[in-house]
């Protein structure tokens, strides 16, 4: 394993902290212009299991994404019978914890983030919370700029508290 | 789970009796009161009058292959262990120590032969028999241990690998409270010798819906398709909702069942024999398995949702594993879990049929996850309307207006639906739609169930 440079890890905590902000502003396309044209965006389904690897079974999904099936709920959203997201939730995410654990090769490195996220729907009622660890590969390419390669998320719960997932976590 | 259930006591003046008559009277006329989607003792009475003593689906037998495999499910808002004892029979218990009641079980799935308490350390047999206590001889010596095994559901059996079980000891054998259903089950489950299995364990959400609302919506709600989900055709990822309703047959079977048929050969050409399944699944059918009628309705009517009473429901339909792909056929049995007064957790299997080889099985899953899952392009838009009807209940002006929910879409006088009486299946088939005679039957059934023992 390579040493994780800082200019490296610099690039990174910018990455992750430009897609907070567009996501939580509801700024989708530019967020998708982060993304890899080979994204693979999941959500392993977790169950409460006596041993740690027994907690996600093999195959088994919330959300198992490719780059034209996250176009296609953007261009969902753009209707306007998005029923789940009207209006847009109000979020605000904390991610943090942010550990650049290794360089994968080919300017690829596996980046590990805790991700606190508020979401208020509709009207003022009971908010939402959603905790999860995010496993990430991202691409730091010669240009200096990074691409989100994969992404799967670890949820806290196993059923979740939110209602659905219409939004990007 | 709610557990201060303050804000759901009924308003002043109302009781449960009360509240059950004026159901009665309104549902004559195609209508229910507001109050029956979130009151405490209309939700205390469901789980008494219903859940413990219909039979409830629990799982699948293929989700617990092996001797001493175990999954914690519930029956209403109890816990229950359902395990495979040591001979490989199925047996459902109470998840609770008979000691001081702590949980024995606190994880999903497992495999043990024996739960052993963590307090004081009583064990039993995954049967669910009392085996022993720690220094037995000196603190229980005379302790007749047969009355002091977990409590075990008087009635558990399956049908086509999906395992029920009653608390009620006076229950009818499964068979005879399924009726008609178990014909449209067969229809859907039983077109291969080697039937379905599901592709893991539940995705599992809260929703802030009523339990009824979903039991009810995929019994036979052909009506909210073009608007709830009227995205899903916007971004042409499903087409046919504007004529949907005009090739429905709503097939309503005695006991609280209910199916919704579609005419798919008409909505979408000669593909669309056998729920628009592809050659290369559909070589593997054999019709010949089911009777003459049920072939008919598989092939030119086949149900795409239906509801089993009191809580489970099913939805089979096509749409791409990602867009631009050929479409898949995807399977999910789904229960709506009731967790306090207007509110559920939504669980949902995806199934494959155990022929399919591994490509045919991920394309079946993505698609219905794309669709119908805590992130489904078609469900998430479920997940909010449905949460009016408990907030509409708890409305003090609503209940003080004496406000009802309509359901007299298809009634006489009202539009295009009629009974055809050259049905020969089992219970009645309307047809065309729209129409709601199976919500109207589904809270009729309702009714008759919390009547029943409350008066």
């Amino acid at each position: 394993m390579n040493k994780i440079s800082a200019d490296v890890e610099f690039a990174i905590r910018q990455f992750l902290g430009l897609e907070a902000m567009l996501l939580d502003n509801g700024r989708l396309e530019e967020w998708v212009g982060l993304l890899d044209e080979a994204i693979l965006y999941e959500i392993p389904l977790r169950i409460s299991a006596r041993k740690r690897e027994d907690e996600f079974p093999r195959g088994a999904f919330r959300m198992h994404e490719d780059m034209a099936m996250i176009r296609k709920r953007l261009e969902r959203m753009g209707t306007a019978e998005n029923w789940a997201e009207d209006p847009a939730s109000r979020t605000v995410r904390t991610v943090g914890s942010i550990f650049v654990e290794a360089d994968e090769g080919e300017g690829i490195f596996r980046v590990h983030s805790a991700l606190s996220l508020y979401r208020q729907r509709a009207i003022d009622r009971a908010y939402e919370w959603i905790p999860a660890r995010r496993i990430d590969l991202i691409r730091f390419g010669d240009n200096g700029e990074c691409r989100l390669v994969r992404r799967t998320v670890i949820l806290a719960e196993t059923i979740l508290q939110t209602p659905n997932l219409a939004i990007f976590l | 789970m709610i557990t201060d259930t303050t804000h759901f006591r009924p308003g002043i003046g109302e009781r449960l009796d009360e509240i059950l008559a004026r159901t009665r009277s309104e549902l004559e006329k195609g209508l229910v009161p507001v109050n029956i989607f979130a009151n405490a003792d209309i939700f205390d009475a469901e789980m008494e009058r219903i859940f413990a003593k219909s039979w409830v689906f629990l799982g699948f037998e293929s989700e617990i292959p092996e001797k001493g495999d175990f999954l914690q499910r519930r029956i209403g808002r109890d816990s229950v262990i359902v395990t495979r004892d040591g001979k490989g029979e199925i047996h459902v218990l109470a998840n609770f120590c008979r000691h001081r009641g702590t949980k024995l079980c606190q994880t999903d799935v497992g495999n043990q032969s024996h739960f052993r308490c963590p307090y004081h350390g009583w064990v039993f047999k995954n049967n669910g028999d009392w085996i022993g206590a720690p220094d037995k001889s000196k603190a229980y010596k005379g302790l007749d241990s047969k009355d002091w095994n977990l409590l075990k559901a008087p009635h558990v059996e399956s049908f086509l690998g999906m395992i029920f079980a009653s608390l009620d000891p006076d229950a009818p054998t499964l068979m005879d409270y399924l009726g008609g259903a178990a014909w449209f089950m067969k229809g859907l489950m039983d077109l291969h010798p080697g039937g379905m299995s599901p592709m893991g364990p539940p995705d599992r959400y809260k929703v802030r819906g009523d339990w009824k609302t979903g039991s009810e919506n995929f019994g036979g709600d052909g009506y909210h398709v073009g608007v709830a989900h009227g995205s899903v055709q916007t971004i042409e990822l499903a087409q046919g909702f504007d004529v949907l309703n005009n090739f429905s047959t709503h097939y309503v079977i005695p006991g609280g069942h209910s199916f919704l048929g579609h005419d798919f050969d008409s909505m979408f050409g000669p593909d669309g024999h056998v729920w628009y399944y592809p050659p290369d699944i559909q070589q593997h059918f054999d019709l010949n398995r089911l009777d003459p009628l049920l072939q008919d309705v598989v092939k030119k009517n086949p149900p795409i949702v239906g509801t089993i009473f009191p809580n489970l429901s099913f939805l089979r339909f096509f749409g791409p594993p990602s867009p631009g792909k050929p479409p898949a056929v995807y399977t999910s049995w789904r229960q709506w879990q009731p967790s306090g007064p207007g509110e559920m957790e939504l669980w949902s299997w995806q199934l494959k049929w155990n022929f399919m080889d591994e490509q045919q099985a991920a394309d079946s899953y993505a698609a219905g996850q794309f669709g119908f899952s805590s992130a489904g392009i078609f469900e998430q838009d479920d997940t909010v309307v449905w949460e009016g009807a408990p907030e509409a209940a708890r409305s003090v002006w609503a209940r003080k207006e004496q406000t009802s929910f309509n359901m007299q879409m298809g009634m006489e006088g009202m539009g295009q639906q009629v009974l055809d009486h050259s049905w020969e299946g089992p219970g009645e088939a309307w047809r065309p739609g729209p129409g709601e005679p199976s919500q109207r039957a589904f809270y009729k059934h309702w009714l008759s169930q919390m009547a029943e023992m409350g008066e």
